[in-house]
């Protein structure tokens, strides 16, 4: 498999705090990765530099080949806008639109027509299992519906990387299951790469790669046994 | 370049579009209170706007009606303007005589008066059918009325009376016509130059008007575009996670809230138009207008409003920036970001400017310049220092180790999130600052500009009139007046010696009627000359240096250049309320000359003046001032400061909304932990105190600074303009601690966790 993002020599100062400290990983076509490691060991600023949105003190990030941190905002913008998509732990959806068109608006903001945009988040939701709920808002759904809701949001424009910070953290076991199920699923059906941060020890153990961290530092890449 | 368009830009637009119609119960509160805050920032800067075009075309009116008298022999209608009161309203009757059919009309005149008829303004009308004592001044014949192109205001008392040619002063030339006010002609009577002609008091006040609303406004408008901004920062950072650019998700945060604005602002000039329409007759102290005067410039209008939503899209965007900047540092309760630096700069500008603005080191402009500028850096130090200076006292607060726990959170609160708390007391302050200012301007004008008498009747003194050109006749039929002790028709001459050393005030008038002039005369016989000696005590009879038997030559008066002896007679008198000095007395009965009257009632003397000789303009009575003099500046300095602290309130009740929200949000978990709502209500009480001492002390210091440049650079006592001021922050510090605690009280009472709220907290 070829990579599709490679970083090298991440170095990310926030404060007084080393975040990250000479961290180089790649990401192949199609893969999931987990990351784990303590709270504060620099797991989501490691996602989020590797995403683009926060730029590294030192260190490359490469994706399909390109520096995005030598693109400026508005490249690098878009470069997420169409490759990318993106779950955290609380969903981070728009609140005061409904669950539909948090779906559909990658689409719109990519030129998808409306309709084609309702009919593509439409299918996405029915996939998610929230199919009846897409006039909801936000607040009207319960937190994994909300976030199978970001799921679809994150994967409705097909992207090439899905990233993940704590997707299931602020559900139920239960519920935490039915949204990774539904998260990884999709990701391998389409062959989209994933870069996932947990603590969970089930996500970890659906991935195909771990990467450990500790204060600031990956400490291996440990492929996950079929 | 339509698929550019398409593709890059209207995508962000129908969002930003589409998140205005957003909905939930606190976007619609938030769109209702900036669509809200929006219109009434439009109307009332649309109303500022208005006074200086009204003025104008009351100006414009006023000079138009200005007849133009020219000293020539053919005959011709002759005018005089002379300026009454009715109690402390203003009222012009103007003398009109030799009327003939081709006589030229004033504006709004249909025809002219004859002897014994009257056309009157609706106003005067009103008052002479409601009002007998006002009947008796005009027993004339109402033969029309003025029409509103010849008057000022509604509310004016205007009156063209028909008298005997007669009647008129000697000597008043022929009306051929009246004054062009074309082409802006009338600003020439404004001043002489260009800078006298922009500064006029209409201009001054509407910028005063400016000042106290715009500022407030701003920081209304700011509370408004950043009311419940968690979310808003939450939704921003949502989208610069779904991929949008800094500048993409700028554009449809700027749509949402230029539709929002626009919708408020068209709201708002709908009101003014509406409103502006039924405002004849509607008064602001003694300022009347027409409503067809409401005229502003469609372009002045436009920019208002581009003004207004560029505001709104401009705070929006400010607010909104860190968010975009680092959406992935947007939490739960927003960004809990500590206040930046450049907050800091206007709070050096400001002492900088005012310290240097009465210094010798500037000329008078730069001064003005300074005092400006440093008056503007200071409002805008108090809407964006507040938050330092809050967190910097609760960063200070919260070293101290033995404060109990709700002091400490309150502390700790200031310190590391102090964003939305200023807001509650920044509306206030800037309107308790803004006001200072104001009552500033008013002791100023107060101390200049010296409020005319509108009423005779209010002064004391004098209690003789004077009236110049007069004939017999007309004296008589004054003398019948009640009001009237004594009547004098006399001529004033000025003699001078041979040297031209030594002058003497001669009077020619009948030993009868020299007691108008005298309290009490002499033994005296009429056809005489006698040299006036004053009684003990009054010195005037030893300084002419001229002796009896010194020969003098007239030098003004009808008798001009003629020569007489100083009279051996004298003849002893007392008093001199007329005001001339008499040194020669020469009696003699007069057909016509000028008339001194001594009074025992003013007010039925003006009545009788008006009745009995309606042509005879007596000195005394002309300074009558309407619209905006001096009354009317502060009347209008009034109400903007009511306007202001009005906004200020609004601002603190949205903020204080806002508040409710967000402390409802924070205290969720600690309620949840089984903290007391009267430990919260505590700490929210003990953070609000915190903020308004530290903001207040700012605001005092400010504003002393700004007492002592003012009073420098308009060379005035420090205590006379700052006087004043004491009570007003005495009053405001003591009203804005019952509002914390009303505050604090409303927004923790009925603490009780939602699942919403410990869903999401």
């Amino acid at each position: 498999m070829s990579d599709i993002i490679v970083a090298s020599a991440l170095v990310k100062t926030l404060g007084s705090t080393r975040a990250l400290s000479n961290v180089s990983m790649s990401v192949a076509k199609g893969e999931v990765i987990a990351v784990v490691g303590p709270s504060g060991c620099g797991k989501s600023t490691l996602l989020q530099v590797l995403a683009g949105l926060l730029a590294p003190d030192e260190g490359i990030v490469e994706f399909d080949g390109t520096n995005l941190y030598e693109l400026n905002d508005n490249a690098r913008s878009a470069v997420r806008l169409r490759h990318f998509g993106f779950a955290f732990q609380f969903g981070e959806l728009v609140p005061e639109l409904t669950l539909q068109e948090n779906v559909e608006l990658p689409l719109r903001l990519t030129g998808a027509s409306a309709q084609e945009a309702r009919r593509r988040s439409a299918t996405m939701l029915e996939e998610l299992e929230i199919g009846d709920l897409g006039d909801r808002r936000p607040t009207e759904v319960s937190g994994g519906q909300g976030q199978r809701a970001a799921i679809a949001r994150a994967m409705v424009h097909g992207p090439s990387v899905l990233f993940a910070d704590e997707p299931t953290g602020a559900l139920d076991s239960k519920s935490g299951k039915g949204v990774l199920g539904a998260l990884l699923g999709i990701a391998r059906s389409r062959g989209t790469s994933v870069v996932i941060v947990t603590h969970d020890q089930h996500v970890a153990d659906n991935a195909d790669r771990v990467v450990e961290m500790r204060d600031g530092a990956v400490f291996g890449g440990i492929e996950v046994a079929e | 370049m339509i698929a550019w368009f398409r593709n890059r830009v209207w995508p962000w637009i129908w969002l930003g579009a589409r998140l205005c119609v957003g909905s939930g119960r606190k976007m619609a509160l938030r769109t209702a209170l900036l669509g809200a805050a929006c219109a009434v920032g439009v109307f009332l800067v649309l109303a500022a706007m208005a006074v200086p075009i009204v003025s104008d075309a009351q100006l414009a009116r006023s000079y138009a009606r200005t007849p133009v008298i020219e000293e020539i022999s053919t005959p011709g209608m002759r005018m005089t303007v002379i300026h009454d009161a009715v109690g402390s309203r203003p009222l012009t009757r103007v003398a009109v005589a030799d009327v003939a059919p081709d006589s030229p009309r004033p504006p709004g005149v249909m025809v002219l008066p004859g002897p014994g008829d009257i056309i009157v303004s609706p106003a005067l009308e009103e008052l002479i059918a409601a009002d007998p004592a006002v009947r008796y001044r005009f027993p004339q014949r109402v033969v029309g009325a003025i029409g509103r192109e010849g008057l000022v205001a509604p509310d004016e008392l205007y009156a063209y009376v028909g008298v005997p040619a007669d009647d008129l002063s000697i000597g008043t030339g022929v009306v051929t016509g009246y004054r062009d006010a074309g082409n802006e002609a009338w600003k020439s009577s404004l001043g002489g130059n260009e800078l006298e002609r922009m500064l006029t008091a209409p201009r001054v006040v509407s910028a005063s008007f400016a000042l106290f609303l715009g500022l407030p406004l701003s920081v209304l408008l700011g509370i408004c575009v950043r009311f419940d901004a968690s979310r808003r920062d939450r939704r921003l950072a949502a989208l610069r996670l779904v991929g949008a650019s800094q500048r993409q998700a700028h554009l449809s945060a700027a749509v949402e809230m230029a539709v929002i604005a626009t919708a408020g602002v068209v709201a708002g000039l709908v009101l003014f138009v509406l409103v502006a329409r039924i405002t004849d007759g509607w008064h602001v102290g003694r300022f009347y207008w027409y409503a067809s005067d409401v005229a502003i410039p469609p372009s002045r209008i436009v920019l208002l409003c581009a003004l207004v939503i560029g505001l709104a899209v401009l705070v929006s965007a400010a607010g909104s920036r860190p968010a975009l900047k680092n959406p992935v540092r947007v939490r739960r309760s927003g960004m809990n970001t500590g206040p930046s630096h450049w907050r800091l700069v206007p709070l050096a500008v400001a002492p900088l400017a005012l310290l240097l603005a009465p210094t010798s080191l500037v000329t008078p402009f730069q001064r003005l310049v300074l005092l400006g500028v440093g008056i503007t850096a200071s409002v805008v130090a108090l809407v964006t220092v507040t938050p330092t200076v809050l967190s910097v006292a609760g960063k200070s607060a919260g070293r101290i180790k033995s404060l109990p726990v709700w002091a400490q959170l309150a502390a700790r609160r200031a310190a590391h999130s102090p964003a939305i708390t200023p807001k509650l007391v920044t509306g206030v302050l800037v309107s308790v600052f803004i006001a200072g200012l104001g009552m500033l301007v008013g002791t100023t004008v107060r101390e200049d500009v010296p409020v005319p008498a509108v009423s005779m009747s209010e002064t004391a003194e004098p209690a003789v009139a004077f009236a110049a050109g007069v004939t017999r006749q007309v004296a008589d039929n004054l003398r019948l007046s009640r009001a009237v002790v004594a009547a004098s028709v006399l001529q004033l001459e000025v003699g001078v010696d041979a040297k031209q050393e030594n002058n003497a005030n001669i009077v020619r008038t009948s030993c009868q009627e020299a007691a108008a002039l005298f309290e009490r005369v002499g033994p005296c016989q009429d056809g005489q000359a006698y040299r006036v000696v004053y009684a003990a005590g009054m010195e005037r009879g030893t300084n002419t240096g001229l002796k009896p038997g010194d020969a003098v030559t007239i030098q003004y008066g009808p008798r001009q250049g003629q020569s007489m002896t100083v009279p051996i007679d004298t003849i002893e008198v007392s008093g001199t309320d007329y005001g001339c000095w008499c040194d020669i007395l020469i009696t003699e009965k007069l057909d016509s000359g000028d008339l001194v009257v001594r009074l025992n009632d003013e007010d039925s003397f003006w009545a009788d003046v008006s009745r009995m000789a309606p042509a005879i303009r007596f000195q005394g009575n002309q300074d009558m001032r309407r619209g905006l003099d001096a009354d009317a500046v502060m009347t209008l300095i009034f109400v903007g400061l009511t306007i202001t602290v009005s906004l200020g309130l609004v601002a603190f009740v949205i903020a204080s909304i806002d508040r409710s929200i967000e402390s409802r949000h924070k205290d969720a978990p600690l309620l949840a932990l089984g903290v007391p709502a009267r430990m919260l209500r505590m700490a929210e009480a003990a953070q609000l105190l915190l903020v308004i001492v530290s903001g207040l002390l700012l605001g005092l210091a400010l504003l002393a600074l700004t007492v002592k440049s003012w009073s420098g650079v308009f060379d005035m006592s420090f205590d006379t303009v700052s006087a004043p001021l004491v009570p007003l922050f005495v009053s405001v510090f003591v009203g804005m601690v019952l509002l914390i605690l009303t505050v604090a009280a409303l927004t923790t009472r009925n603490r009780r966790l939602s699942p919403e709220d410990l869903r999401r907290e």
